[in-house]
């Protein structure tokens, strides 16, 4: 579990500059003791996610997501009533909306607005995330907008329909609302720390009417204007009123599995809930009942099962603590809620690994040939030819294949050009397979400058040309500081998650993987996780989740770790139980062998994957499993479910269809013995 | 037939939680549940009970004695065994024509040799060599124990059930010849590994009754220190994925074994059947012992030497490393990684006799 010690010398604290954060920043922005940067809310919650921060002025929608955190008592952003900075603005009165255009950097808002929504019977329109700047433009006839921060001081006036949302929830529960608190990693905060932490604050608000004038002069804002918002909208103290606001947004929201169950810790207290406390400043320090007690392993189980969201900190709780059986037991029974009726499907594909050149130099691959001559194994690298690639897809065809995954190297010699023919020309000879093709990675290979626009307008192109899905190969774990140890080269998080952020955008589906064992924590396996759900959430990209260790093969340099099956299984419950916005789970037997990939359908899978014609990639590690569809039907059928074919998008393999290809002579007499 | 399982969990359950016997017609029917979870949660009950977290692996270093020269074999054998190798298991096989005063003597000079040493012998071994010699099993028994410890194993247990084994394993003892150098084993004074063949094919009412009599002749004797339930692996099978049963059917076997057999302390696994992965997996279906020293019958590793690699990855491992078990190392990690306390366990299981009398 991870306990974050004060090891550092000094503290590494990070704040958003926005206006309403400033009274409580900028003294310990000047304060030695700490090492603090100003960055983007995101970046706060990711640093605090990847434990790079020990304290953070935290959106309170992402105290919930990373869970386990300790909250500083005292000090807090929040509005008891009207706030100004947080407006649905829309042009038809609020029974008439149909659509809501929202910010995608503000997650509390956007739930909080979620929540408010369906508290007045209208939580079923749909959510449509774009930038701030964005939304005005957008808000007409019964398209309303949620406009947040400068935007909402400068734009909202100008909509008929304006509704703050602080003052919304006031109505609604009574309660202020709180919109971020100080947020420590757990064993960090002491009470010498929550009292200097404190003191800051207090210095902080003595210079409110400094920043009040400075900001009015740096933004163009009436000076009176910036002067109400701090003085009369914002709330700074986490009182009692404050405190029940936080737990109610917390309830309402967890009802809604919109965000974990939150339990929020005050620290400085010990773990029997005692301790010595700050005093200097009559601190509000409700009861807390540590959270050990108020939940235990059991109570997770319990609450995931019932369709509750869990945290991450309840992940890593859950692979540290959680019995197995238990695990397999409640992710058997998740899976058969979203996916009912004991079937298990799989899919006749095939891997056709169409280049293994590549300039990315992943340390754990064993696959790839550079496309530098001076490199070892250089003249090994190749580009399969159109009649190598025609004779696999007849293979696959003969065998009465529907899917193919092409996939391979970040070779820089193809352009966007050689993929758009090549998908065309597949799909007018195969109509009936599906192109499930290429990684994060080779798509930005496609892309110079990695931009959003560009990304989209590459991935648009290919779909014109026939791409159906795409795959999810390259997420290995997406936390920057284990892909730079393991594949220096390779896309970064961020940028990795903007592509699935534009498949998603675009209406097209991917697959999600992730690659543990190169030595990771835990912590940053449920990151990976938790920047998934995050993302699936916002743009629902993803179809299916598969995981597997790396596992060593001879001519790679990076150790691999967590091997075991079980810790397989272990892994495979966990993330059934986490993603609850994520359809399918599929076992990789590829990587685990069969037997290992039968019993991972008692922990959360319903899909047994493809049938295997050939696979370069694991196996370049020495990892050689095989298997037919009578083996996989055969196992399917000896655990306990019902096996169906499936296509591509998960739908059922249909005979019928099949057979109409087949008469239309579109697809070929299955080879007896070929699958 | 959801509701009949519910029914039977639910009887079963209750019998356990009292430390009550289960009947061998709810061992029959434990058989048919699909549902291997569900028999998980019934196996913890003894299981838990027994062990809590520990889990215990082998620490003898095993070998197989080939026929070689055996003053040239004990010192190869003392050279590459690893430092932390407790005890010596000496896998030895009757190869025919062998008297009972070779195997005297080698298994006295095994038996002198640096590390403690024990023989492990199958009861065909017994059967075979006391018939070469033309005396009674229980004498050529008590004169091989008198040279070196023996472990009796469980080889050749196959089913109890005579259809099968003319079937399935033409050329086997017969089970009162099994059952019978065991019951002299047990009357020396000797803990011995009981055992069962489940195949891919499932025989719900043969694994009963098998079960139901290796818990009577327990009953009478209490010399089994454990029980290992053994995947066979068939012969030429048109379908390469038949070749041996599946993960499903092991654990399945492996949780009615713990269910059942209240009156066994261990029950084993063993990874040269069934992969190391799926040994340590079977610790939370009712296993507590990964046995390394068990190995795969060799006349069916060979008969696969030379296959492709097909459905069942254990074929291909049982080739190669037939009788070379996992590192002691390598379980010991996948133990823990697995969140089990690893104990070493002896090849004569010394450290549990008292605790079993208990
Ligand atoms: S894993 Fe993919 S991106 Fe990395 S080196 Fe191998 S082929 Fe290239």
């Amino acid at each position: 579990m991870s306990t974050m010690a004060p090891s550092r010398k000094k503290l590494r604290v990070v704040a958003a500059d926005f206006l309403n954060s400033l009274p409580l920043t900028v003294e310990i922005a000047e304060d030695d003791h700490f090492d603090f940067e100003y960055v983007l809310p995101s970046e706060g919650a990711r640093r605090m996610m990847e434990q790079e921060a020990e304290i953070a002025l935290l959106p309170v929608a992402a105290l919930a997501e990373i869970g386990g955190l300790e909250v500083v008592p005292g000090p807090c952003i929040g509005a008891n009533g009207r706030v100004e900075s947080v407006v649905i603005v829309s042009e038809s009165p609020l029974d008439r909306l149909e659509r809501l255009y929202v910010d995608q950097a503000s997650r509390t808002s956007v739930i909080l607005a979620k929540v408010f929504l369906d508290s007045i019977g209208k939580g079923h329109i749909p959510f449509v995330r774009l930038s701030g700047a964005e939304i005005p433009p957008h808000v007409k006839g019964t398209d309303a907008g949620l406009i947040i921060a400068d935007i909402a001081f400068k734009e909202s006036k100008r909509f008929k329909y304006r509704h703050d949302l602080a003052d919304a929830w006031k109505r609604l529960t009574g309660e202020p609302f709180v919109f971020a608190v100080w947020a420590a990693q757990p064993g960090v905060l002491t009470p010498e720390l929550v009292e200097r932490i404190n003191r800051r604050f207090w210095d902080g608000l003595a210079r409110k009417h400094g920043i009040i004038e400075e900001w009015a002069a740096q933004h163009e804002m009436p000076k009176a204007e910036v002067a109400d918002y701090l003085d009369e909208r914002i709330q700074y103290h986490l009182n009692k009123a404050a405190w029940y606001g936080m737990q109610e947004f917390f309830r309402l929201a967890g009802n809604m599995r919109l965000l974990p169950d939150a339990r929020v810790e005050f620290a400085g207290r010990d773990a029997a809930g005692g301790g010595a406390l700050p005093s200097s400043f009559g601190l509000f320090m409700p009861e807390v009942v540590p959270y050990s007690k108020t939940y235990g392993i059991d109570r997770i189980l319990a609450r995931a099962e019932a369709g509750r969201r869990i945290s991450l900190y309840d992940a890593e709780r859950l692979y540290d603590e959680a019995d197995l059986i238990e695990l397999g037991e409640v992710a058997h029974n998740i899976r058969n809620r979203m996916n009912p009726g004991s079937r298990v499907s799989y899919i006749i594909a095939r891997n056709i690994n169409y280049t293994n050149v590549c300039n990315v130099d992943c340390n754990f691959c064993g696959f790839y040939r550079s496309n530098d001559p001076k490199r070892k194994g250089h003249d090994e690298g190749y580009v399969l030819t159109r009649e190598q690639i025609r004779q696999k897809m007849n293979e696959l065809a003969d065998a009465g294949g529907v899917q193919v995954l092409l996939q391979g190297g970040v070779n820089p010699d193809l352009p966007l050009e050689y993929f758009t023919s090549l998908f065309r020309w597949m799909k007018s000879e195969w109509p009936q397979i599906q192109l499930n093709n290429l990684s994060a990675d080779e798509v930005l290979g496609l892309c110079p400058n990695k931009s959003a626009d560009e990304i989209e307008h590459v991935l648009r192109s290919l779909r014109e040309a026939g791409l159906d899905t795409l795959a999810g190969a390259g997420a290995e774990i997406l936390v920057d500081r284990v892909r730079k140890r393991v594949s220096y080269k390779k896309s970064r998080s961020a940028i990795w998650l903007e592509v699935m952020r534009q498949v998603g955008k675009i209406g097209m589906k991917a697959s999600v993987t992730m690659l543990y064992g190169m030595g990771e924590t835990t912590r940053d396996k449920f990151a990976h996780m938790a920047k998934i759900r995050l993302l699936q959430d916002e743009v629902n990209p993803f179809m299916v989740f598969i995981t597997w260790p790396y596992q060593k093969g001879d001519d790679q340099k990076l150790k691999s770790f967590d091997q075991a099956g079980a810790t397989y299984l272990r892994i495979q419950a966990i993330s059934r139980i986490f993603f609850d916005n994520i359809q399918h789970i599929m076992c990789s037997w590829v990587t685990q062998g069969p037997d290992i990939g039968q019993t991972a359908l008692y922990y959360g899978a319903d899909d047994y994957g493809s049938v295997m014609f050939e696979e370069n990639v694991v196996s370049a590690s020495g990892t050689t499993y095989r298997m037919n569809a009578d083996s996989m039907e055969h196992n399917i059928r000896e655990a306990g479910f019902i096996p169906f074919r499936r296509k591509g998008d998960f739908s059922d393999w249909n005979q019928e269809e099949h057979e109409l290809l087949k008469s239309k002579g579109i697809i070929a007499e299955l080879t007896p013995g070929m699958i | 037939m959801a509701d009949t399982t519910t029914k039977l969990t639910t009887r079963v359950r209750a019998l356990l939680e009292r430390g009550e016997r289960i009947h061998a017609a709810d061992c029959r029917d434990l058989f048919e549940v699909r549902d291997i979870t569900k028999l998980a949660k019934l196996a913890r009950v003894p299981h838990e009970r027994r062990f809590g977290r520990r889990a215990y692996y082998r620490d003898a270093y095993v070998a197989e004695y080939r026929g070689e020269d055996p003053e040239m074999f004990l010192s190869e054998i003392e050279t590459v065994a690893p430092a932390d190798a407790a005890e010596l298991l000496l896998r030895c096989r009757w190869r025919g024509g062998e008297a009972l005063s070779v195997w005297k003597e080698r298994l006295a000079l095994f038996g002198s040799g640096r590390l403690r040493g024990v023989a492990a012998i199958a009861p065909g071994f017994i059967v075979r060599l006391a018939a070469f010699e033309g005396i009674r099993p229980a004498q050529a028994l008590e004169e091989l124990a008198a040279a070196m410890p023996l472990l009796i194993t469980a080889e050749e247990a196959e089913l109890f059930d005579d259809q099968f084994r003319a079937d399935r394993a033409p050329g086997v003892i017969s089970v009162d010849e099994w059952i019978g150098v065991h019951r002299a084993a047990h009357a020396l004074g000797m803990k011995t590994v009981a055992g069962m063949t489940y195949s891919t094919v499932d025989h719900s009412s043969e694994y009963a009754a098998h079960l139901d009599a290796i818990r009577a002749l327990q009953d009478e004797t209490g010399g089994f220190a454990a029980f290992v339930p053994m995947a066979l692996h068939n012969r030429g099978v048109a379908d390469f994925y038949l070749a041996a049963p599946t993960a499903a059917q092991t654990l399945r076997a492996v949780a009615v074994a713990r269910i059942f057999l209240d009156n066994i302390h261990h029950i084993a696994i063993a990874p040269s059947h069934v992969t190391t992965e799926v040994a340590v997996v079977a610790l939370s279906y009712g296993a507590n012992l990964v046995d390394t020293g068990i190995a795969v019958d060799d006349v069916h590793a060979e008969e696969h030497s030379g296959e492709p690699i097909g459905a069942l990855p254990i074929l291909d491992e049982s080739i190669t490393v037939s009788y070379i078990a996992p590192p002691m190392a390598t379980v010991r990690d996948r133990l823990a990684e697995a969140r089990w306390t690893p104990v070493g366990l002896g090849a004569l299981f010394q450290e549990h006799v008292s605790t079993i009398a208990a």
